[in-house]
């Protein structure tokens, strides 16, 4: 009680009860938004389902619960957040961390930490300021966008900010020393840290402020030739930030090891600004500065740039409600209004701050947007490590607010004392005050009504972050947690939508991991986000075999990739809606089919399966490995179904190469890449053309550039894009009408760059390189065209024979060019029907298999058979006498030589897929039309179908259009229409479609309303047959090993091998990190590299001489526990050393 | 209200007579930025909202125009780009919305610029 006073008589009685009504109100406000029964959960929120057992797999740096488990050592920070969560979950009395009373704690700390720097700030800019601010700071759309996944990482930098600005304030006005300022500081950042270090972003704000506050005192102590202020203000952030890497040192000495092997080399990299141009403009879409301004600009709030997403609560109403929008112009008429409001020098330096920091942050909230886009931009492109920034608006917001808020709350201060203080009022001054305070208060609040309506939550039409949970969801995990099952995977089924790669659920759950992640401790196997490509395709194959009802393959599957039980939910969202996965009913009557599962336990929608057979899968023994030259698992899985995979670039161990038993070589079809559509390099416009007296130094620069170069294929590519650039030039000179001179100086120069590519050719690529040559029409037949069309049109009659001619000897240069690989390109039609391998046979027996599903097919949907050349002789070939693995057949490969072989599989003609079906009448946005109908014979290989069309004098349109209800009602959608112009007489008229979805029809519609005339419409497919090259090395061993292992913790795992007599490989089935370490017994490292195996899990090679007990570990645990150390002994230093400074002042 | 036409006019021509050498400079200034984006060389570092903002910052130093004044020019802008919003001009408004910063960026600068104790409005 004595602290209890000490506290409120801190603050004055109107300020007690201003405090005391304001979290009234906002306890009343939480419970309004998530009403009992109701918790936040999903979309990625981190808010668990059970927040104890959440909390301690933090304290762990490998999260085994992934699928095949995940480094962790980025997410120690998070500790405190998730601490936070487990005590608001202690409160509630439930086990789920978005409650009520979480979502009160963190609006509260906001609003407190608000009205804490509003209270520093009471003698300079007024006491009502220290009323209005905090409601300002605590209602807006920054904030209230996020509420609906309790952003906690957000909110706790925000209300660090705060916090941090109050401590600086005392500081430099010496309420406070820089030694306890600075103690508190970092304290503060360290509890209100931004979650972990993946919440560094977030501190762009406060860099921001930072940087600005700098350069004011600085300036400020540089004009009046004293530097206490500024000597005061950069110790305390010096001191803050050592202070801050001690207290943080059991999150930093984890991530450190990460950080400087992978991610510095990530941060180094600096990008361009184009690479992720997608998501920039999606991010800044609303971020005009005149949203800004008005405390908007959200990104979710927008469809496109101007119209409002239809699927947001609250977008709407504010952004088309035209009283809203005339209101909204208050804000920053009002903020910025508070500069004419100034009346003292001190009062004057707060807003210019702001004021600066407001309107640089808005620069940078705006990100690439014009007009100061440019500086993001700069320092996008050229500052390592600025990429981080990328989600600009969010990161860089709250220091907009903060400011924003000041100058407003200010000016609003303002206001209200210049009334109480007028002579009429001054009877009832602090009345009218309150009255004031109260009605701008409740203005602001009745302006942001739709933030306080539990509607927030919905982020998408049925989808709501707001969920009751099912009883049986915890009645799971429940079971889970008493069963204590945590031997092996469970697989959980259906497999979710193959792009969105989301768990969702009937009852409103939504997440892009699955909801297990926060829900129990079991490790759980899907098709999630987390998983890399090779761990993908492993899990792609199990729920293939799933789907396909082959109980023995999803047997051997599950037993290899460690899978012991499936977990099928019959209210997972189905392919129906949105994001919606397999159908659960299908899948039930699959996995109910295989006898070696027994259902183990239903919990009403959620069924639990067992294999009836499962061993210990976390770790095995391993003798015999097949080497693949390709990190490619799917097409040659038939091949791996006894031993495991390695790829031999990843094992860094030599005696690997006494395991491997067989190498399976992947061979590409070196011809197919020509069938490929030609993929021209886009001229780049250019600024400085021939004729302008800079362009010199602009070849000055390149020769500089060239020199540099001495490898011969960089230099070919260099001089491909000095054509282009001279050819843009052309371009632009024919478009400007240039001298003619100026022109064909380029032209030189083009050929020029045309003989060193043709001399670089010669000495690098064969005339029969496929890749190369395709390389070359990509780059050069745009330029040809450019050439042809201006040699070509009636300007060319206007131009000087001397340009004329130059032209027509630039054109016969590439055409040179082109004949370097007259082998390949002269009948480019033939490798529609010939496909060329090259075969390295490096030992023998060698044998060729080919894919027989990777075949083009009938009219009868049988494959058809190629005839098989082998260094220019025809082999034949017996289908039915043919060795088979599965979908594989052999091909004869007698005559196969060691070294470098030619491989031609030879097909028939290709034919035209397309049936046409019947006359058919449309509307279109054009009117009525009257086209063909037809569909595809087959569903094609590949993804790209080749159009070859000769009209008959009317220009034709064609798309597809994919067969359902509304196939004929709406045409209104021509995106994927093309037009074929009537001149394709003579010659084809040839395109590559990308092909469209597979119950597709195709249209073919004359330009008028007349049925389409034309001589051919053909459509072929392009396929590019799989060969694979097997070579048998030696004779497999038998493997003798008996394992056992015990599980410490998640890091930490003993494993004994009784049985070793010969070297082995031990094998486990987590994914493969080289932090993960070998010890013996007795703890001494072992220096046994680790390597990936079957292209995801760890393994390493044991001598048996190294013992029979083995510790693996995973390193970063020790930093873990090192920094923690360090921390604690850290927090105990610097609490004594502030308990001494405080005993000294009194 | 001839009168008051007549007021304005002489309040015009004194104000005019008063400053016409900075009216000259001020004119011939921003001819100059507004044809540099259309001459060679001078369209690499000027486009026309730049050609504006420079024109802006000679006007508001040539003629001392005061912090209240332009915090004025910035409320007028903003009601008519909020009624370009209403009208759903939207590129309007925003290309409005830019100018209003780059206005207020300067009475920020000017604001920082002024001595203290002369901010009184």
């Amino acid at each position: 009680m004595r602290y209890l006073s000490r506290i409120i008589g801190f603050f004055s009685k109107p300020q007690a009860v201003y405090i005391l009504i304001s979290i009234s109100l906002i306890f009343f406000l939480s419970k309004n938004l998530l009403p009992e029964g109701l918790y936040i959960s999903g979309h990625d929120s981190g808010l668990a389902l059970d927040s104890k057992l959440f909390l301690e797999t933090r304290l762990y740096a490998w999260d085994e619960r992934i699928n095949f488990g995940e480094d962790n050592s980025l997410l120690f920070g998070s500790l405190t957040i998730h601490a936070f969560d487990y005590l608001s979950s202690l409160i509630a009395g439930v086990p789920f961390a978005g409650n009520q009373i979480n979502i009160f704690f963190w609006l509260s700390l906001i609003f407190l930490a608000g009205f804490t720097f509003a209270y520093q700030l009471k003698q300079k800019l007024g006491r009502n300021f220290v009323y209005i601010f905090p409601y300002f700071i605590l209602i807006n759309f920054y904030i209230f966008q996020s509420i609906f996944i309790l952003e906690r990482a957000k909110y706790s930098l925000v209300s660090a900010a705060l916090f941090f600005l109050a401590i600086i304030v005392s500081v430099i006005d010496k309420k406070l020393s820089i030694q306890f300022g600075a103690i508190l500081s970092a304290l503060l950042f360290s509890i209100l840290n931004g979650g972990s270090w993946l919440g560094l972003p977030l501190y762009g704000g406060v860099l921001v402020i930072l940087f600005v506050m700098s350069v004011f005192i600085f300036l400020d102590d540089l004009r009046n030739k004293k530097f206490e202020l500024s000597l005061r203000f950069f110790s305390t952030i010096v001191f803050t930030g050592l202070i801050f890497i001690l207290i943080n040192s059991y999150s930093l000495f984890p991530y450190l090891r990460t950080f400087l092997k992978t991610d510095y080399k990530i941060l180094q990299n600096t990008t361009t600004i184009d690479s992720n141009k997608a998501w920039l403009d999606y991010i800044s879409q609303g971020s005009s500065f005149l949203n800004i301004f008005r405390m908007q600009g959200v990104p979710d709030w927008y469809e496109t740039k101007f119209t409002p997403a239809p699927m947001h609560p609250f977008s709407d109403f504010y952004l088309r409600n035209p009283y809203l929008v005339v209101l909204s112009f208050l804000i920053p008429i009002g903020a910025f209004a508070s500069l004419l409001c100034v009346r003292n020098s001190s009062q004057k330096k707060v807003i210019a701050v702001s004021s600066v920091i407001a309107l640089i942050s808005m620069i940078f909230m705006a990100a690439s947007r014009s007009p100061w886009g440019f500086i993001y931009e700069f320092l996008y492109n050229n500052v390592p490590g600025f990429l981080i920034f990328r989600s600009s608006f969010y990161k860089f917001g709250y220091a907009f607010i903060i400011a924003s808020s000041l100058m407003l709350a200010f000016t609003l201060s303002c206001l209200t004392t210049g009334i109480s203080s007028q002579k009429v009022f001054l009877k009832y001054k602090n009345q009218i005050n309150a009255i004031l305070i109260i009605a701008i208060i409740l203005s602001w609040l009745v302006y942001h009504q739709k933030l306080f309506n539990n509607e927030i939550f919905n982020w998408r039409e049925n989808f709501s972050t707001e969920v009751s949970i099912p009883q049986y969801v915890r009645d799971y995990s429940e079971y889970v947690k008493n069963e204590n099952i945590n031997d092996g995977r469970v697989l959980l089924l259906p497999k979710l939508h193959n792009v969105w790669l989301s768990d969702g659920y009937d009852w409103g759950y939504w997440s892009l991991s699955t909801i297990h992640y926060s829900l129990t401790g079991q490790t759980v196997l899907s098709n999630s986000s987390g998983l890399n490509k090779q761990e993908r395709e492993w899990v792609d194959l199990l729920y293939a075999a799933v789907s396909a009802g082959d109980a023995q393959r999803t047997e051997s599957l599950a037993q290899r990739l460690g899978v012991t039980r499936f977990l099928l939910k019959m209210d997972a969202l189905t392919g129906e809606g949105w994001s919606g996965g397999e159908n659960p009913d299908l899948t039930r009557k699959k996995i109910e089919s295989f006898n070696f599962l027994q259902q183990e336990k239903q919990f009403d929608k959620w069924i639990l399966y067992k294999i009836k057979s499962s061993q210990t899968p976390l770790f095995s023994t391993e003798n015999n490995l097949i080497e693949l030259t390709q990190a490619r698992i799917t097409d040659v899985s038939p091949f791996l179904i006894k031993n495991r995979a390695v790829l031999k670039d990843e094992a860094v161990d030599e005696k690997i190469d006494n395991f491997i038993r067989a190498r399976i070589d992947t061979l590409n079809c070196q011809s197919c890449v020509i069938e490929d559509a030609i993929q021209p390099h886009e001229f780049i416009w250019s600024r400085l053309l021939p004729n302008s007296v800079l362009f010199p130094l602009k070849l000055s620069l390149e020769n500089r550039a060239l020199q540099k170069i001495s490898d011969p294929y960089i230099k070919r590519t260099f001089f491909y894009n000095l054509l282009l650039k001279r050819s843009a030039e052309v371009s632009s000179m024919f478009l400007y009408k240039t001298h003619d001179a100026y022109i064909i100086g380029s032209l030189k120069m083009i050929r020029d760059s045309i003989n060193q590519v043709l001399s670089l050719s010669r000495q690098t690529s064969s005339p029969d390189n496929f890749s190369d040559a395709k390389e070359l029409l990509d780059y050069v037949e745009k330029i040809k065209e450019l050439l042809v069309s201006n040699v070509s049109l009636e300007r060319s009659s206007q131009m000087s024979s001397i340009l004329r001619d130059e032209i027509s000897r630039t054109i016969w240069s590439i055409d040179q060019l082109k004949n370097y690989y007259a082998p390949v390109l002269d009948n480019m039609e033939q490798w529609s029907s010939e496909k060329v391998f090259e075969v390295d046979v490096k030992s023998l027996p060698y044998q060729l298999y080919l894919d027989k599903t990777s075949l083009s097919r009938r009219m009868d949907r049988t494959e058809i058979l190629p005839e098989i050349i082998i260094n220019d002789e025809s082999i034949p070939f017996n289908e039915i006498t043919s060795d088979r693995v599965d979908n594989w057949i052999s091909l004869p490969s007698n005559n196969l030589k060691l070294g470098k072989n030619k491989l031609i599989l030879k097909f028939g003609a290709p034919q035209n897929i397309l049936k046409i079906s019947e006359n058919i009448e449309i509307k279109t946005p054009e009117g009525e039309r009257k086209c063909v109908r037809g569909s595809l014979a087959f569903t094609p290989q590949g993804d790209t179908l080749l159009l070859k069309v000769k009209t008959s004098g009317s220009a034709l349109k064609f798309f597809p259009k994919s067969i359902g209800k509304d196939e004929l009602s709406e045409f209104l959608d021509w995106n994927t229409l093309i037009t074929i112009n009537d001149d394709y007489k003579d010659e084809y008229f040839v395109y590559h479609y990308p092909l469209p979805l597979a119950d597709s029809n195709f249209y073919i519609c004359g330009e008028k309303n007349h049925y389409p005339v034309f001589q051919e419409f053909i459509i072929q497919e392009i396929f590019k047959p799989k060969v694979i090259g097997l070579a048998k090395t030696a004779q497999e061993a038998v493997d003798n090993n008996k394992i056992s292992y015990q599980r410490i913790n998640p890091t930490k795992f003993k494993v004994n091998n009784n049985d070793s007599h010969n070297p082995y490989i031990l094998v486990m089935n987590q994914r493969h990190s080289p932090s993960w370490r070998l010890k013996n017994s007795n703890g001494s490292k072992l220096n046994n590299p680790s390597f990936p195996i079957d292209l995801y899990a760890t393994a390493w090679i044991i001598d048996p001489s190294q013992g029979k007990d083995f510790i693996v570990e995973y390193q970063p645990q020790s930093y873990f526990h090192f920094g923690l150390l360090t921390s604690v002994g850290a927090i105990i230093g610097l609490g004594v050393y502030a308990f001494i400074i405080l005993r000294k002042k009194r | 209200m001839i009168k008051i036409l007549i007021n304005l006019e002489q309040k015009l021509l004194r104000i005019s007579k008063k400053n016409r050498f900075k009216i000259y400079v001020f004119i011939l200034l921003s001819l100059l930025m507004f044809l540099s984006p259309y001459v060679p060389y001078a369209n690499v570092f000027i486009d026309s909202q730049m050609a504006v903002l420079t024109s802006l910052l000679l006007f508001l130093f040539l003629f001392r125009i005061s912090i209240k004044g332009i915090f004025l020019v910035v409320c007028v802008l903003l009601i008519i780009s909020s009624i370009f919003l209403l009208l759903d001009q939207f590129d309007r408004a925003e290309n409005l919305g830019n100018y209003i910063f780059n206005i207020l960026l300067l009475q920020t600068i000017l604001f920082i610029l002024k001595p203290y104790g002369k901010t009184k409005s």
